[in-house]
C-alpha cells in the first residue's frame, strides 16, 4: 500500500517531534539543582571538573550537570584536601566540610591537652601511672584526638603499647573505646578510618 | 494512520523500556523465596512478596510473617554485581499451618534447595570479602595468627604471642602481607589489658 506524500510528512513530523521531545527531556534530565552548605567565614570552596573551576556560594542553589566533581577548599586555617562528590538525581544538598590545617590543629591541641588527659585519667584512674601519653594528634575539625600510651609499669607480659581515640562532643571529650593495642573500624564504627589507621601506625 | 499508530506504539515501547531501565538503574536483581509463598515481608526494604525484584544494594532488616507461622527476622544484604537470594522458610505453629506444611512438602524441599544456594553464595562472599581467611593460620616461631568465625558471617582475627614485641610483630606481619589490621576484628589471645579493670 502506497502512502500519500501528506501522510509521509505527518509521519516524519510526528517522529521528529517525539525525537525533539526526548532530546529535550534527556537534556534537562542531565542537570540537577544542588545547594552547597558551608561556613563561608571559615573559607571558600570551588568546584573542579575536567572543564575547569567554578566558585561556589554557600547556601545558594546552583544547577549542575550530573556527574563527579572535586570540591577544592581554601581558608586561613583550612587544609587544602579536596572533597570528591557525585551529583545524581537524588542529590539536593552537599555539605562541604572544612578540616583544619595541621598547624592550626597543633595550636588547638595545646589548648585541649589538659582536658583530654583529665578525661582519660577520670575514666582510667591508673592510666597516667601505667602509661606515658605520647604522639598526640588532633584530627579533622579538632574534634578527634589520637595518641599512643607507652607502658611504663612492671607487668612486662602485658605491657603492649596502647592506642586511644577521643572525640569532643559539645565541650566534653569522650574516650571512644578501651585503649587497645590495635584499634579497628569494627570497634570504632563512628570514627573515620583514616584516623584509626593513623593512630594504629603511631610509634 | 496505521503507520502512525505503529510508530507511536514503537515510541511508547521505547519509552517504557527507558523508564524500566531508569527505575532499575543502580538496583540488583533479587530472587525472593518465601515458604509459604503468600507470606509477607515488612522492614526497611522496598519489597513485600516472593518473586523477582530489583533492590538497591545495602543491608536491610526484614521480618517475614504469615498467620499461623513463626516470624522470621533476618538481616539481608543485597550485594552489587552478584546473584542475590532472600530465603525465608517459616516454621508452622498453628494446627492449620502444620497441616499446610504436611500437605506442601514439595514447597519446603524447594525452599531448602534455595536456602542451600543462598548459603553457598554467602560462603563465596565471605571468602571474597575476607581473603585473609585463605592465608590463615600463619605460624611463626614467635606468634600465631588465626581466626574464628562470628555469627554475622564475619571473622575475628586472633593473635597469639608471648610478649608485646611479638604481638606487635604479628600486626606488622599482617600489614606486610597486605592486610590492614584496622579493618579486622582483632583479638589478642592470652593478653590482659591493664586498663580493662581500671575503667571507672
Amino acid at each position: 500500500m502506497l502512502l500519500s506524500r501528506r501522510k509521509w510528512y505527518i509521519s516524519f513530523i510526528t517522529i521528529g517531534l517525539l525525537l525533539i521531545g526526548y532530546l529535550l527531556y534527556a537534556y534537562f534530565n542531565a542537570f540537577q539543582t544542588v545547594t552547597f552548605t558551608f561556613d563561608s567565614s571559615e573559607g571558600s570552596a570551588e568546584l573542579v571538573d575536567a572543564t575547569g573551576r567554578t566558585g561556589i556560594t554557600a547556601n545558594t542553589p546552583i544547577r549542575l550537570k550530573k556527574g563527579s566533581y572535586y570540591v577544592a577548599k581554601k581558608g586561613e586555617n583550612i587544609t587544602r584536601q579536596a572533597q570528591e562528590i557525585t551529583i545524581d538525581s537524588s542529590t539536593d544538598t552537599i555539605a562541604v566540610t572544612f578540616w583544619y590545617s595541621s598547624d592550626y590543629l597543633t595550636k588547638l591541641l595545646a589548648q585541649e591537652s589538659s582536658a583530654i588527659h583529665n578525661t582519660l585519667s577520670q575514666q582510667y584512674p591508673k592510666v597516667l601511672q601505667l602509661y606515658a601519653i605520647q604522639n598526640e594528634t588532633l584530627y579533622h575539625r579538632g574534634d578527634l584526638y589520637g595518641a599512643i600510651l607507652m607502658y611504663k609499669g612492671k607487668d612486662r607480659d602485658n605491657g603492649d603499647t596502647l592506642r586511644v581515640i577521643l572525640r569532643k562532643e559539645g565541650d566534653t571529650w569522650k574516650v571512644m573505646s578501651l585503649p587497645s593495642p590495635v584499634l579497628t573500624t569494627i570497634s570504632l564504627p563512628t570514627v573515620p578510618r583514616d584516623v584509626i589507621f593513623d593512630v594504629n601506625v603511631k610509634k | 494512520m496505521v503507520i502512525i499508530s505503529i510508530l507511536l506504539l514503537l515510541v511508547g515501547l521505547i519509552w517504557l523500556s527507558f523508564n524500566a531501565y531508569q527505575s532499575r538503574a543502580g538496583k540488583e536483581f533479587v530472587t525472593v523465596s518465601l515458604t509459604p509463598k503468600d507470606a509477607t515481608i515488612t522492614g526497611d526494604i522496598a519489597l513485600k512478596n516472593a518473586g523477582k525484584h530489583y533492590i538497591a544494594p545495602g543491608v536491610y532488616s526484614i521480618t517475614v510473617s504469615r498467620d499461623g507461622f513463626a516470624n522470621s527476622e533476618q538481616r539481608v544484604e543485597i550485594v552489587k554485581g552478584r546473584e542475590n537470594i532472600i530465603v525465608a522458610l517459616l516454621r508452622p505453629e498453628s494446627d492449620e499451618a502444620k497441616q499446610w506444611a504436611k500437605d506442601n512438602q514439595n514447597e519446603y524441599l524447594k525452599a531448602e534447595a534455595d536456602g542451600a544456594r543462598a548459603a553457598q553464595l554467602e560462603g563465596d562472599l565471605h571468602r571474597e570479602r575476607s581473603p585473609i581467611v585463605k592465608e590463615l593460620p600463619i605460624r611463626d616461631p614467635y606468634f600465631t595468627i588465626g581466626y574464628k568465625a562470628k555469627d554475622d558471617n564475619d571473622i575475628t582475627v586472633t593473635i597469639r604471642g608471648t610478649s608485646p614485641r611479638y604481638r606487635q610483630a604479628a600486626i606488622e606481619h599482617l600489614r606486610s602481607r597486605g592486610f590492614e589490621p584496622a579493618d579486622y576484628d582483632i583479638e589478642y589471645v592470652n593478653y590482659n589489658n591493664p586498663l580493662t579493670e581500671d575503667a571507672s
